[in-house]
């Protein structure tokens, strides 16, 4: 019975999974996000999704870093509107937007249809209440 | 007998409280609920457009309501018997004090008994909700307006 409490208490407490995820999307301009996303070593994986206005990063941090996660946010997409001065410039660590960035990318969805949508992450992540 | 006295006694008598385990229980209760807690919050993030910030509403909802048919149903009871404050802290406490004490005073009718009685012990939380609500948004208000702060 003891033994079973203890069981099971380490399967409750230890959990981990090294999956690293590196996506973008339209693949032409990647360099330059990459660039800037690999200096950081608190970042695990990203996917990113880029059309003529708006570039849209949705990053996952390391979890010990998530204490700093706005900070890290900010740092990111300040240096990334230095990279894309004309554009429009996303970067959360949400879990939604994170989901429908891959979605995108799965989809590999057309450029007016990308759009659409890249318009309805942003004015999710705007929603306060 | 001396007060000094009849302390002794009732501490020979009175059972030791096994105190880690409690807390051990108590740990293992609140964790599953918060665990099913974020499984709600992943199932509204996932199924419905909530973002990570703004799920947070309809869980504690959710929360709350699967609490209160708990404790109508008796099995809350149960469950608070063995997590003890594991059961309590979590919002699911904000709904079984709410429902217990109106099923308490059922026997004094609807109005003066349900009515009356539904929010004596809960009804400190909203208002405090409620009231330190208002200040904190009162304060940003006006430090907004000075320009201080942005929204």
């Amino acid at each position: 019975m003891k033994n079973a409490i203890y069981i099971l208490l380490l399967c409750f407490l230890t959990a981990c999974s090294n999956e690293v995820n590196e996506a973008i999307y339209p693949e032409n301009d990647s360099s330059e996000i990459k660039q800037v996303l690999n200096n950081y070593d608190s970042v695990k994986g990203y996917s990113s999704v880029t059309d003529k206005n708006d570039v849209l990063v949705a990053i996952d941090i390391r979890r010990m870093s998530r204490f700093n996660k706005e900070k890290i946010e900010k740092k990111i997409s300040k240096k990334l509107e230095e990279k894309f001065p004309d554009k429009e410039v996303l970067v959360t660590s949400d879990l939604k937007i994170r989901w429908e960035v891959e979605k995108i990318i799965e989809q590999s969805m057309q450029e007016d249809e990308m759009t659409k949508s890249i318009k309805k992450i942003k004015s999710l992540s705007k929603e306060e209440t | 007998m001396e007060q000094k006295q009849f302390d002794k006694i009732v501490d020979q008598q009175t059972p030791k409280t096994p105190l880690f385990v409690n807390m051990l229980k108590a740990f293992l209760v609140g964790g599953i609920i918060c665990t099913i807690g974020q499984l709600i919050t992943f199932f509204y993030i996932r199924f419905f457009p909530f973002t990570e910030r703004t799920a947070a509403n309809p869980t504690v909802a959710t929360m709350v309501f699967i609490a209160m048919i708990l404790t109508g149903t008796g099995l809350y009871k149960k469950i608070s018997q063995i997590g003890g404050a594991g059961s309590a802290v979590p919002v699911t406490g904000f709904g079984n004090a709410v429902i217990s004490a109106s099923i308490e005073h059922k026997p004094e009718g609807y109005v003066l008994g349900i009515g009356g009685n539904m929010f004596k012990l809960a009804g400190s939380v909203i208002v405090f909700g409620v009231v330190s609500a208002f200040f904190v948004a009162l304060i940003k208000t006006i430090l907004v307006k000075l320009g201080v702060v942005s929204w």
